[in-house]
């Protein structure tokens, strides 16, 4: 074999010795004694610089690649209260690293974008085989904003050929979209994009687990503006929702916040449901003075039909997606299950009865398994590269 | 027109079952709302009961800040809240608070808050009750005192109860949520926080035990040993201290044989007629007090007393550690016994009073020590040396000290000895004999 996989996680509230205890079992757990690179992922409630200092008492001169987190999913430890770490350790002469960034997010996702995609361009090799993207998804918190992936994608999808997997993820601290991090090597930073370029004997294959049903009629969003979607069959997005939701529905309005899913059908609007035929929008906040839906992206337009949607996700669905994930590798030999979830799809946040993650880790056996919650996750869907809401992102990474 | 009617119900059915569908979609969004929220409170919940199962691992040895600032961080991570720190009582006022065992988040500003010192209204601390405050509550003044100390939207100040009294509070908090609307602090935390307050208060009662235990089995430990060193004193009385050791280590004591050691005896002389003047009690005080004496003089010399036989005392010097100076050692405590019985004399005869005096004999040689029976066993000395030494006293003199010409030997150079001659002793023939008297 070799590739080697360690994988630690913890929710130690001391920084410091959080990073210092998942870097050493990480280690320890992958028998590894030439670490090679690093995921490294920290919960908003953490402070980077001592988590990162406690790492590096550890793995001092490791390449290393992360940043703050909702949660860590491991084969231990699934956890989102903020405390949580987790370090995945790579000892492979089959896979090799390259980090790339690019800042000021904030200012111009698409130039970001671009210029992130002229840096990892210019380093194509043969064997690139897939690109792990990773950004700080938190713009501001007044008013609540994030920094949009799709401008993001829409750049940088320019310079990666099509031959190149590509899965993702935006970061966040907590729902209180708190500064976020995001560390490369020994460098910490805000509002940066990550591509992580991965090469050789080895190949990264994705799949996207949904969950959503509609549950109301087709209707026209009919004013926007960027993320907000101010109103939909000529009157204001708020009163429509609390309409589709039915009298004495006992939400607060706030409360439309991370669970209003409002959904695109690609597909025959009128045939069977079909999940892979939907485009999912959550809300990410609500703007009360203009009675309007702040979304996660800013791709829905005037005129876009939408529907309410509805969780629906069941334990049998995760397990037969990875089922067939797995089943479909043929020779190649996993090393890695990498999760990118959506903080929403954590059973306390999403209320369904099961733990989606947990199913995951369950489906994928003794595969060592490692990731995170994100606010925003990417994926390919087809052959086009979208940001995608209350998603999860499974990235199986095999040697060939 | 039939046509038109037959759409016009088509329509009308349509409508009909989008209403329907509207309305059963909405009640399942609701429900499933609802289900979502209570998941959450009841997820919340059992995180909190199993922070409290996990307190029953608690007990007395566990050292109680290890276990507080533990406890401080089960309740930040487990409950979900973004600061929990314990508010102590400063040691000379009851009323002011500090906090301790700080938790939070890495962006709260947590020196402020370790420099809080918080008065606790008495009326507060004597009602005991929790205080919970959400972001809608203003006006309390503890509330805002609470809010001013540590900048927290959403918290709860729970009382840890012991004994009647306040003896802590546990104060724990979130931020105000920035997306959602937030549910804050709810009843289900504060009886979370209770339930962890009546287990500190149980493993606080079973340390208070513990230390009255401490005290007790203290007080007990201390009463063995006195009686310990008083029945080894007692025993110490009876056997040379060696031989106690073997007796404790081995249950038995080995006879053991010595080459030569100096056997002692005194005899009272005219005992028998004295005796006839006092009662037995004063005749038991009289004798007692020569004899405490003796005991003072072979203590000071290093010379085993053996027994006491009626009026006659038996010592030996050289067991149960032999030593070279024996038979000095022996002659010396003979010396200081014979004065000590004169000078009482010399007061008696001026008291007009009856008094004693004394024969003493000394022999040296080998012996045989041991110890004999189980019951009131004592240590004794066996051999004809002893059977010698009781024939020097009995061929002594009163006021004076009779020896051996074996213990002659030892001492001659040290003491001015007169030659008796051979003298008859009984059962040994003659034998000669020597006085003894310092140079």
């Amino acid at each position: 074999m070799s590739t080697f996989i360690g994988i630690a996680a913890n929710n130690q509230t001391d920084s410091f010795i959080a990073g210092q205890q998942a870097a050493s079992e990480a280690l320890e757990h992958g028998k590894i004694n030439r670490p090679d690179f690093a995921l490294i992922f920290c919960g908003g409630k953490h402070n980077p610089l001592e988590f990162l200092r406690g790492i590096n008492t550890i793995l001092p001169g490791v390449p290393k690649a992360g940043g703050s987190s909702f949660g860590i999913i491991s084969n231990d430890l699934i956890g989102y209260d903020g405390f949580e770490v987790g370090v995945t350790l790579f000892q492979s002469d089959k896979i090799r690293f390259e980090v790339f960034t690019q800042g000021e997010l904030n200012i111009d996702e698409y130039k970001a974008g671009e210029a992130l995609g002229k840096k990892i361009k210019a380093e194509l090799s043969d064997d690139s085989r897939a690109l792990l993207l990773f950004y700080d998804s938190s713009k501001q918190q007044t008013p609540p904003m994030l920094n949009f992936a799709t401008p993001l994608i829409q750049a940088l999808e320019q310079y990666i050929p099509d031959t190149i997997s590509i899965a993702g993820g935006g970061f966040l601290a907590d729902m209180m979209l708190s500064t976020c991090h995001q560390i490369v090597n020994n460098e910490i930073m805000t509002q940066h994009v990550i591509g992580i370029l991965i090469s050789g004997e080895c190949s990264m294959d994705t799949a996207i687990l949904h969950g959503c049903q509609p549950c109301s009629d087709y209707v026209t969003i009919t004013k926007t503006h960027g993320p907000l979607v101010m109103e939909i069959e000529n009157k204001p997005a708020l009163d429509v929702i609390d309409e589709l939701l039915g009298p004495g529905h006992g939400i607060n309005v706030r409360d439309f916040a991370m669970n209003i899913t409002l959904g695109v059908n690609k597909g025959d609007k009128f045939s069977d449901f079909r999940e892979s035929d939907y485009a999912n929008r959550l809300t990410l906040a609500v703007d009360e003075p203009s009675k309007s839906l702040v979304m996660f992206e800013p791709d829905l337009q005037q005129g876009s039909e939408v529907q309410l949607m509805r969780r629906s996700m069941d334990p049998h669905y995760v397990g037969k997606v990875i089922g067939d994930m797995i089943n479909g590798l043929g020779n190649k030999r996993p090393v890695l299950a990498f999760y990118i979830n959506c903080g929403g799809r954590a059973k306390p946040f999403s209320g369904v009865e099961f733990e989606d993650a947990e199913e995951a880790r369950k489906a994928l056996g003794n595969i060592p398994y490692a990731g995170f919650y994100s606010g925003v996750e990417i994926a390919k869907v087809g052959n086009t590269l979208q940001p995608l809401d209350w998603t999860g992102v499974m990235c199986l990474f095999s040697e060939l | 027109m039939p046509n038109l009617e037959h759409q016009d119900e088509a329509q009308k059915q349509i409508n009909y079952y989008k209403e329907r569908l509207k309305t059963l979609s909405s009640s399942l969004m609701s429900l499933e709302y609802a289900n979502a929220n209570l998941s959450k409170d009841v997820l919340q919940m059992s995180e909190g009961l199993s922070v409290i199962s996990e307190l029953q691992l608690w007990n007395t040895e566990s050292q109680m800040e290890v276990l507080l600032d533990l406890l401080a961080e089960k309740i930040n991570v487990r409950l979900k809240m973004d600061v929990t720190l314990m508010l102590m009582p400063v040691k000379d006022d009851a009323s002011e608070y500090v906090p301790h065992y700080i938790k939070s988040y890495a962006d709260y500003n947590k020196e402020r808050a370790l420099n809080v010192r918080l008065v606790i209204p008495e009326a507060f601390y004597q009602s005991s009750v929790p205080l919970i405050a959400n972001d809608d509550s203003h006006s309390d003044p503890m509330v805002v005192a609470l809010r001013n100390a540590f900048q927290l939207d959403h918290f709860i100040l729970c009382p840890v109860m012991h004994d009647s009294k306040v003896i802590m509070y546990i104060f724990t908090g979130r931020r105000k949520q920035l997306l959602q609307s937030g549910k804050g602090i709810l009843t289900y935390h504060q009886n979370i926080l209770e339930a962890i307050g009546g287990v500190i208060s149980a493993v606080q009662n079973q340390i208070d035990r513990n230390v009255i235990l401490e005290k007790l089995v203290d007080k007990r430990t201390e009463e063995l040993r006195k009686e310990k060193e008083v029945s080894e004193s007692l025993l110490l009385n009876i056997l040379p201290y060696e031989t106690t050791q073997e007796l404790k280590a081995n249950g038995y004591v080995k006879a053991k044989e010595y080459n030569t050691v100096t056997v002692l005896f005194t005899d009272f002389v005219g005992f028998t007629v004295l005796s006839s003047g006092h009662s037995p009690q004063e005749l038991v005080t009289e004798i007692d007090h020569y004899y405490r004496a003796f005991d003072n003089i072979t203590q000071k010399y290093g010379i085993e007393k053996i027994k006491t036989i009626g009026d006659s005392y038996m010592c030996a010097a050289g067991l149960p550690v032999e030593k070279e100076t024996h038979a000095v050692d022996a002659v010396l405590a003979a010396f200081e016994i014979r004065n000590f019985v004169e000078k009482v004399k010399e007061e008696r005869i001026k008291d007009r009073k009856p008094f004693f005096e004394i024969r003493i004999g000394l022999n040296s040689g080998p012996v045989i020590a041991g110890i004999v029976g189980i019951k009131k066993f004592s240590y004794d000395i066996w051999g004809d040396t002893v059977n010698v030494a009781s024939r020097m006293e009995s061929s002594s003199m009163p006021g004076k000290i009779n020896i051996s010409h074996s213990t002659y030997e030892l001492v001659k150079d040290e003491f001015e000895c007169t030659y008796r001659g051979k003298l008859n002793a009984k059962n040994k023939g003659h034998i000669d004999m020597y006085f003894v008297e310092p140079k």
